[in-house]
């Protein structure tokens, strides 16, 4: 098992889909159809993804109740290349409900909270990282934390990776990843959905961005992608800075999931072999922009086609 | 049909340090009858099922005698088993011939060594003899009744 996934909040994403959602009215939906459910959480997805590349993969996280063990079911029914390796807790999984009025074009959210991980939770959970540390070669670490959890657990994470010479991805918020990258971690994709915050500084000019993907890459990054306005990223490898751009507009509409598509480009790249960072950045890109021509979360497609948007991105030097 | 195709992907297992409690614990977490017994580095040194540990806080002619009619009271066994709860799975294993199987061994295969040895589940490992899997014996059934091809000469 050369891919290991790290997720320690996962989800239950359940979509609603109905027809004139109010509040304090009685509905009922007309067919299963209109009820979904998936496994989520960030690092949860880029191993579905892999799995529809046919790279397979190790899921590891914290998982409780009746919700976890749907999330463990759901990954093992559907997705054959993922290895499941969950540490249990007492508590129940997350479970994101998400209502969609067809007619209203409307969206509502409700978020459940992760169960509270304990400190023999976290000793199991190390354990069982470790030993998959010994044969693996990339580890994505992904997402938010759930309640008991230390804020440093990113840079523990990485830390130990580091020691066995296996290769680290992080794609999370800045306060989680501003610890990891004392490491610091392979490859970096800060999570800049809501806030446009990094390294602790609000980035405004493009020129902010420059100076944020040099300062990450000082600490010794191999690649660092920082989005830029939804749509386009700002790339810093050893050997420069750059400005990808899709050559095409993309629907924002359909942005969900494409920081994971991202990281899944990213791993392929890095599975087979290639270490050139800014061809692997360029892989991530064509993965979200392919993943980003429709509007579902996770969409299936084979690695052909993600090639072919490769095309589709400028690349200019800013640095 | 292969192994590698009705096994069920998991590598949930305990170490020889941990507790007989944490044995019990991530077979109900899991709604499993036993869990792989690994080293740290995954390789596969064992099996443990819930049976072991009802044997182990039972006293031992009850064992000779198959059955639990001359166990002289509930208490006992509570007794015993708050005993051993605590202790770590190599005081208390007895040494056992773990049964495994490759991804590649036919499902036929796997069958046989389950009606053979009486056992609940399998263990698949890979070339290293690292855990990469269970077969349980509902999971094999069903994967049999399924997509069983009496044609196929290689079952």
């Amino acid at each position: 098992m050369e891919v290991l996934t790290v997720t320690l909040n996962p989800a239950l994403d359940r979509e609603i889909v109905l027809k004139n959602f109010r509040i304090n009215e009685f509905h009922r939906l007309d067919s299963q159809e209109k009820s979904l459910i998936s496994p989520g959480g960030k690092g949860i997805n880029v191993s579905i993804m892999l799995d529809d590349l046919g790279i397979p993969s190790v899921a590891m996280g914290f998982l409780g109740g009746y919700i976890g063990r749907t999330i463990e079911e759901e990954l093992r029914r559907e997705h054959k290349n993922i290895t499941t390796n969950f540490t249990y807790v007492n508590g129940e999984s997350r479970e994101n409900i998400t209502l969609i009025d067809e007619v209203n074009q409307t969206i509502t959210e409700i978020n459940t909270i992760g169960p509270q991980i304990l400190k023999d939770n976290m000793d199991r959970f190390m354990k069982r990282y470790t030993q998959m540390l010994g044969h693996a070669k990339i580890c994505v670490i992904s997402g938010s934390i759930p309640p008991g959890v230390e804020k440093d657990i990113y840079k523990q994470l990485v830390l130990l990776a580091k020691e066995k010479n296996v290769l680290t991805i992080i794609n999370a918020k800045d306060d989680l990843l501003s610890y990891a990258l004392e490491v610091p971690p392979d490859v970096v994709k800060p999570d800049m959905r809501g806030k446009r915050i990094l390294l602790g500084h609000e980035l405004d000019s493009l020129q902010d961005y420059v100076d944020s993907a040099l300062e990450i890459r000082k600490k010794g990054v191999k690649l660092a992608v920082i989005s830029h306005e939804l749509t386009n990223d700002v790339v810093a490898t050893g050997d420069g800075i750059w400005f990808f751009k899709p050559r095409l507009r993309m629907a924002t509409a359909n942005l969900l999931g494409t920081g994971d598509a991202y990281v899944t480009g990213v791993v392929y790249s890095l599975y087979t072999d290639n270490r050139d960072w800014l061809e692997v950045a360029k892989l991530g890109m064509a993965s979200a922009m392919r993943n980003a021509l429709s509007v579902e979360k996770e969409v299936k497609v084979d690695i052909e086609e993600i090639k072919e948007e490769l095309k589709n991105i400028e690349i200019e030097r800013l640095h | 049909m292969k192994v590698r195709e009705i096994m069920t992907r998991d590598v949930t297992s305990v170490g020889l340090n941990d507790t007989l409690e944490r044995v019990v614990e991530t077979c109900a977490h899991h709604k499993r009858e036993g869990v792989p017994i690994v080293d740290d580095d995954n390789r596969v040194v064992g099996f443990i099922s819930a049976k072991d540990i009802m044997s182990a806080s039972l006293p031992g002619y009850l064992e000779m005698l198959q059955s639990t009619s001359f166990i002289p009271d509930t208490n006992t066994l509570v007794r015993n088993l708050t005993t051993i709860r605590s202790k770590p799975l190599k005081d208390v294993l007895r040494t056992k011939r773990v049964i495994k199987v490759k991804e590649d061994d036919t499902a036929l295969y796997a069958a046989d060594l389950i009606i053979k040895n009486g056992i609940n589940s399998l263990i698949v490992v890979d070339e290293q003899d690292r855990l990469i899997g269970i077969v349980s014996r509902v999971e094999l059934l069903l994967a049999l009744l399924e997509g069983f091809d009496p044609k196929d000469k290689n079952g």
